[in-house]
């Protein structure tokens, strides 16, 4: 069965300065959704808005059609990367993978780095493997949907390819949404991308939709 | 469990300075014998402060970490809740026992002892 997950209609401002006042996008497990924009169009925030973590003045948020509330406490249903590190740096890397009940071996053998480091704390590990470890819990744990906020920042290239190819193929099993600035990765990956201008977002079609709404100059 | 385990790793991180003030406030009971029941509304007060205090800095301070509860299904108000309801209830306990019976300095000590090994170790961690 395919689930739907649905914004529309958020408004949302801070002061006088609207950020967000036209937006709708869909997600559907199975797929991958991108979101662009540039700095400040308030990505972040609709993620934030979408979880229930940041209150708007507007908003319809939709699971297979119906409004729901305070999603943030359905981790089932959605769970959520922030931008920054979010994974306590005092813990182990075998606890944190035991608190999201997934299997040490399995990452390992995904991620070689990993490799006999399963009492390494997170604290010690480089960015790359920090984020990469947030990555794959996020990823891997089971839920409908996810949303990860700027994925790929600290990470090396080789990386990039690695974590491409795990969201490739867990998305089998949820509907991810990401929004990050290197967007040829994201265009890789994306089944639909949506881009966020001027508080409105565009279901975009190509490569050319984005130049055209200036995000990026061909 | 895991919800237990997990708030129970939260308060970890706040225990030794909210226990620190419990100690003070059997010390202070200690101290005034008899005449302790006119302070106890004070004692209240500095804990319930204190406790508030120590909560909203270590909200403030962790939260990005709020997000690796909230993924696993515990949000930062029950995690603030359980906790301050526990260590209020650790709070009236002790006091209750100082209040009945009376500490003895020799197990005071070792609390007191107990609890600075705990925070040196947490610090070397």
């Amino acid at each position: 069965m395919i689930h739907t997950l649905e914004a529309d209609g958020i408004q949302l401002e801070f002061g006088l300065r609207r950020i967000l006042s036209d937006v709708y996008l869909k997600c559907e497990t199975g797929k991958i959704t991108g979101l662009l924009g540039r700095n400040g169009q308030g990505k972040s925030c609709l993620m934030n808005v979408m979880l229930g973590t940041l209150k708007s003045s507007i908003n319809s948020v939709r699971f297979d059609g119906e409004v729901i509330r305070n999603i943030r406490k359905r981790p089932e249903q959605l769970l959520y990367l922030p931008q920054f590190n979010f994974i306590p740096k005092s813990l182990k890397v075998k606890q944190v993978l035991d608190d999201f009940r997934l299997s040490y071996v399995d990452f390992a053998d995904r991620f070689t780095d990993f490799r006999g480091r399963t009492d390494t704390r997170v604290g010690q590990l480089s960015g790359g493997q920090w984020r990469t470890l947030e990555i794959y819990i996020i990823a891997k744990t089971p839920s409908l949907f996810a949303m990860l906020d700027e994925p790929f920042t600290h990470l090396n290239p080789v990386g990039i390819e690695k974590i491409k190819e795990f969201l490739a193929e867990e998305k089998t099993n949820k509907g991810f949404l990401i929004t990050d600035h290197l967007y040829p990765h994201l265009l890789d990956i994306s089944d639909s991308v949506y881009l966020l201008t001027d508080g409105k977002t565009h279901l975009t079609q190509s490569i050319e939709d984005l130049d055209r709404l200036g995000y990026i100059r061909l | 469990m895991r919800t237990i385990k997990l708030i129970t790793r939260f308060y970890g991180g706040i225990f030794v300075m909210n226990f620190l003030v419990t100690l003070s406030c059997v010390y202070l009971i200690k101290h005034f014998g008899r005449l302790a029941y006119e302070i106890v509304i004070w004692l209240f007060w500095y804990k319930i402060i204190s406790m508030m205090t120590f909560f909203y800095t270590s909200v403030y301070y962790r939260k990005r970490e709020l997000y690796y509860y909230q993924n696993l299904g515990v949000s930062s108000r029950m995690l603030v809740t359980t906790t301050s309801i526990v260590d209020f209830l650790i709070w009236a306990g002790f006091v209750i026992i100082q209040f009945q019976i009376g500490l003895p300095s020799s197990i005071f000590n070792c609390l007191v002892g107990g609890v600075l090994l705990v925070s040196l170790y947490l610090h070397n961690k």
